[in-house]
C-alpha cells in the first residue's frame, strides 16, 4: 500500500504523518467495506482513536514485549483457553466454546478476566520500566 | 477521572465488543464515552492492541506478531523504496500496528466468523470459510492482462488454488481449470472463489464455464443461486441482486435458494436459453442467450502468437465442415476432396470438443462418418503469409512448402475412432492432393499397415512403418515434431499421449522417421469399414509448448510480482493469502 502511494509523498515533509494518513484511510475503507448491521463506533471516535494511537505509538513495542512476558504468567488452563480461542481466527469464540464443551458465556467471561489480567500485568511491567 | 461509566463497566463493554456480543445501547454508550474521555480512548487502544496481539501471537502463521509481520514487510520495502533518507522504520510500523487495534474495535465485526445470524446465501456462508491449504482444487491455466484487486497478490499464471481461496480480479481475464476438468474463464472485475474441485462461487462479475462429461455436476454458486451443470458450456453474470445464466450448449439446472440456502425453485435451461434470476424475489425472466457477451476461452485467439502459427478448433455450427474457414494460419476453407454423399455431410462438425486430460473440450470437433471421405485444408504458405513470415517456407519443385532447412515445426491434434482395426483412417500431411503426395499419415490401415505412422512420399509402408502401439478407442493426443535438415533429410518424432504437456524432454518418442517431410496442407481421411473418425484441436507451431496448450500472453509478463508476507517455503500462492486467511490483524496488514 505504502509502495503504491509513494508518489504522493514529498521529500522533506513529515513521513510519519504521511504514513498515518494513509493508514487511517485504509482503516476507514476497511470499515466501510466490512460494515454490517450492529453498533459501530462513529467516524469521529475512530478519528480520535487513530490520533491517540499515533501519539502513543512509541510504546507499542514495549507493550508487545510485556505481553509476551505476561502470557507466561498465566495458568496452564488460562493459557490453553487463549490458545484455543485465538489460535484460529476463522473460528468464533462461540465455536471455540463449543469445541471446549463449555457454555459460550463462561468462555466470554473467562476471556474478559484473562485480558484484564494481561492488561494489568502489562501496565505493571511498563510502570516498572518507567514507561507508563 | 469523571466518567459516565466505571472502569469495570468500560472493561466489560470493550470486552464484549471484542466478542461481538455488545448490545446496541451499550455500543452507543461506549461511543459516547470514547468521544469524551481521552483516558477511555487510551484504555480502548491498549486493550485492542492486546486483543490484536493475542491473535497475532497465537495465529497459525508461525506465531508471528502483527508488528513482526510489518517489520518483514518493511525490510522488503526498504530494498525497493525510494525513501533512502527516511526516518527509522519503526514509527510507521508501530502506527500501523496501532491502527490495526483501532480497526479491530472500531467496527462491529470483530471477526467475520463471529456469532452473527445465519448466512443469507451459499456465497455469504462460504466467504467465512478459510483457505484449506491441504486441498488443492484448481490451477490458473491462463491469464490475459489481469490486474488483481490486491496488488500484493501472489496469485498468477500457474498458481495452484486451494479450497476456499478467493480471487479478486480488478481487470483482465484468468482461466481457472478445476481438478475435475471444468474450466472457468473469469472476466474482471470479478470476485470468484474456488471451493472444491467441483464448486466455484461467483460473488460478482462474469464467468464462462466449460464442463467436460467427467466433471458433470460442477456447480457455480452466486448469491441465492446454485447453477448445476450437466455436461455443457454456460456463462454466469452476477450483478448485484440479479444473476444471469446463459447456456451455450447442453443443459444446466439453476436452483434458486432461500435465506437458509435451501432450494425453493429450479430453472432448467437448455442450449441457447438464458434467464435473469432475482433470488430475493424468486423472479425468473427469460432472456435471449448471448454467447458474445462472455469470453469463453483464452485459447481462442485471433492470430498467430507465441510460436503457434496455425490453429483449428472447429468452432463452427453443427453441419458440413466443407467451406468452413475459421481458426488462423490457413490459406482457405476446408475442401472436401472425397465424400460418399454428394453434399459432403459425412465430413461434418459436431458440437463439443474431444476430451483429453489436461485439455478442456471447447466448441466443436470434426467427424468423418462416411467411409470414402477425405477433406483437406491448405496452410498459409504464400509469399508474405503466416508461415513465410516466420521463415518456415521453402520452394521445392515450384511448390511452396513448410519445411525450410534448419527449422523445426510441431504439429498436434486430438484423434479418436469408435472402432479399432477397421481399415483406414488418418490425419495426413500432404504436399499436394493425392496419395503419392502424402508425406505423413497418423492413423491406421494406410497401405495395409496397422496403427502407426506411414509416408507414401518417403516410402514408409507395410515393411518399415513405425507403430504407435496398441490402437484404442480413446482420445489420443498426438504431437509430431519435424526437424528440417539439409538436403531434405528431415527427421520426424511422434509422441502419442506425451508424458508431459510442458516439458518435451520428459516425453518418450513413440515413432521416428527420416525423409522429406515438407508439406503445405492437412487432410483427414476415413475409408472403408464402419468406424467414425474424429479430430479436434489442430495446431501447427514452432515449439512444443505452442502446440500443447494455452500459455500466458505477453502483457502478463510485465506484471511485477510483489513481495509476500509469509515465510519462504510456503506453498505457491500461499504468500499474502495464507497469512491473511489465518489472522484478522494480519489480514488487514495485507492491504498495505
Amino acid at each position: 500500500m505504502l509502495w503504491r502511494e509513494h508518489k504522493s509523498f514529498e521529500l522533506g515533509t513529515n513521513f510519519v504523518k504521511w504514513v498515518s494518513v494513509i493508514a487511517h484511510h485504509q482503516v476507514q475503507r476497511y470499515r466501510r467495506e466490512r460494515r454490517r448491521v450492529g453498533p459501530q463506533l462513529s467516524d469521529t471516535v475512530v478519528d480520535l482513536l487513530t490520533h491517540d494511537a499515533v501519539e502513543r505509538v512509541d510504546l507499542l513495542e514495549s507493550r508487545r514485549d510485556a505481553l509476551r512476558g505476561c502470557l507466561k504468567k498465566l495458568s496452564d488452563a488460562d493459557r490453553l483457553l487463549v490458545e484455543q480461542c485465538y489460535g484460529d481466527s476463522r473460528r468464533s469464540f462461540k465455536t471455540s466454546a463449543e469445541h471446549l464443551g463449555r457454555p459460550a458465556n463462561t468462555v466470554y467471561k473467562a476471556l474478559i478476566r484473562i485480558r484484564r489480567a494481561l492488561y494489568e500485568c502489562i501496565e505493571r511491567t511498563l510502570a516498572m520500566e518507567g514507561l507508563s | 477521572m469523571t466518567r459516565a461509566v466505571s472502569q469495570h463497566e468500560l472493561q466489560r463493554m470493550v470486552g464484549e465488543f471484542c466478542h461481538g456480543t455488545l448490545a446496541e445501547a451499550d455500543g452507543a454508550l461506549l461511543d459516547k464515552v470514547l468521544e469524551k474521555d481521552i483516558e477511555a480512548r487510551q484504555f480502548y487502544n491498549n486493550y485492542m492492541f492486546l486483543h490484536a496481539e493475542l491473535y497475532a501471537q497465537h495465529a497459525n502463521v508461525g506465531c508471528q506478531s502483527a508488528v513482526e509481520s510489518l517489520e518483514r514487510r518493511a525490510a522488503e520495502m526498504e530494498a525497493v523504496s525510494p525513501f533512502a533518507a527516511r526516518p527509522a522504520r519503526l514509527p510507521w510500523l508501530a502506527i500501523a500496528a496501532a491502527l490495526v487495534g483501532v480497526a479491530i474495535g472500531s467496527s462491529w465485526l470483530t471477526y467475520w466468523a463471529s456469532t452473527s445470524g445465519p448466512a443469507s446465501s451459499t456465497v455469504a456462508q462460504s466467504a467465512k470459510n478459510g483457505v484449506d491449504r491441504s486441498l488443492p482444487v484448481a490451477k490458473i491455466t491462463a491469464t490475459r492482462n489481469c490486474l488483481w484487486t490486491d496488488p500484493l497478490s501472489d496469485v498468477g499464471f500457474g498458481s495452484t488454488l486451494y479450497g476456499g481461496q478467493q480471487l479478486s480480479l480488478a481487470a483482465g481475464l484468468i482461466e481457472v481449470t478445476f481438478l475435475d476438468g471444468a474450466q472457468v474463464v473469469v472476466e474482471g472485475p470479478a470476485k470468484f472463489d474456488v471451493q472444491d474441485a467441483g464448486l466455484g462461487e461467483l460473488h460478482e462479475g462474469r464467468i464462462a464455464a466449460v464442463v467436460p462429461v467427467r466433471a458433470r455436476g460442477f456447480e457455480i454458486a452466486t448469491n441465492g443461486l446454485n447453477v448445476v451443470d450437466l455436461g455443457t458450456e454456460f456463462g454466469v453474470l452476477a450483478d448485484g441482486e440479479d444473476t444471469e445464466v446463459h447456456v451455450f450448449r447442453g443443459l444446466v439446472m439453476a436452483h434458486v435458494l432461500d435465506a437458509q440456502g435451501r432450494p425453493i425453485r429450479t430453472v432448467e435451461l437448455n442450449t441457447a436459453e438464458a434467464a435473469r434470476i432475482t433470488p430475493a424475489s424468486s423472479m425468473v425472466a427469460r432472456i435471449p442467450a448471448r454467447d458474445d457477451a462472455f469470453v469463453r476461452s483464452l485459447s481462442t485467439v485471433s492470430g498467430p502468437h507465441d510460436g503457434l502459427y496455425a490453429y483449428e478448433d472447429f468452432n463452427y455450427p453443427e453441419g458440413p465442415l466443407a467451406k468452413q474457414n475459421g481458426g488462423f494460419g490457413w490459406a482457405g476453407a476446408w475442401f472436401s476432396v472425397e465424400s460418399v454423399d454428394p453434399a459432403g455431410d459425412t465430413n461434418h462438425v459436431v458440437a463439443g470438443g474431444l476430451e483429453y486430460k489436461g485439455m478442456v473440450p471447447l466448441t466443436g470437433r470434426a467427424v468423418q462418418s462416411g467411409q470414402q471421405n477425405r477433406i483437406r485444408r491448405a496452410l498459409s504458405t504464400s509469399i508474405g503469409g503466416v508461415f513465410d513470415a516466420a521463415g518456415l517456407v521453402e520452394n521445392q519443385d515450384g511448390t511452396r512448402l513448410i519445411g525450410h532447412e534448419g527449422t523445426t515445426v510441431y504439429l498436434s491434434f486430438l484423434q479418436r475412432v469408435d472402432k479399432t482395426d477397421d481399415i483406414f483412417y488418418g490425419l495426413e500431411l500432404h504436399r499436394a492432393d493425392g496419395n503419392p503426395n502424402r508425406v505423413l499419415c497418423i492413423g491406421n490401415g494406410a497401405e495395409q499397415c496397422g496403427y502407426g505412422v506411414t509416408s507414401n512420399f518417403n516410402i514408409y509402408g507395410l515393411q518399415n512403418f513405425p507403430s504407435l502401439g496398441e490402437e484404442n478407442t480413446d482420445t489420443n493426443f498426438i504431437v509430431v515434431k519435424i526437424t528440417y535438415g539439409p538436403g531434405n533429410r528431415d527427421r520426424v518424432a511422434v509422441y502419442r499421449n506425451p508424458e508431459s504437456l510442458v516439458d518435451e524432454s520428459a516425453c518418450v518418442v513413440d515413432a521416428e522417421l527420416v525423409g522429406n517431410f515438407a508439406f503445405d496442407r492437412i487432410s483427414l481421411g476415413n475409408f472403408n469399414g464402419t468406424k467414425v473418425h474424429e479430430v479436434d484441436e489442430i495446431r501447427v507451431g514452432t515449439t512444443f509448448l505452442a502446440v500443447t496448450g494455452r500459455r500466458s500472453r505477453g502483457p502478463d509478463r510485465l506484471m511485477r510480482r510483489m513481495a509476500v508476507l509469509d515465510a519462504p517455503g510456503s506453498p505457491s500462492g500461499a504468500g499474502v493469502a495464507s497469512a491473511a486467511d489465518q489472522s484478522w490483524p494480519v489480514r488487514l496488514l495485507a492491504i498495505w
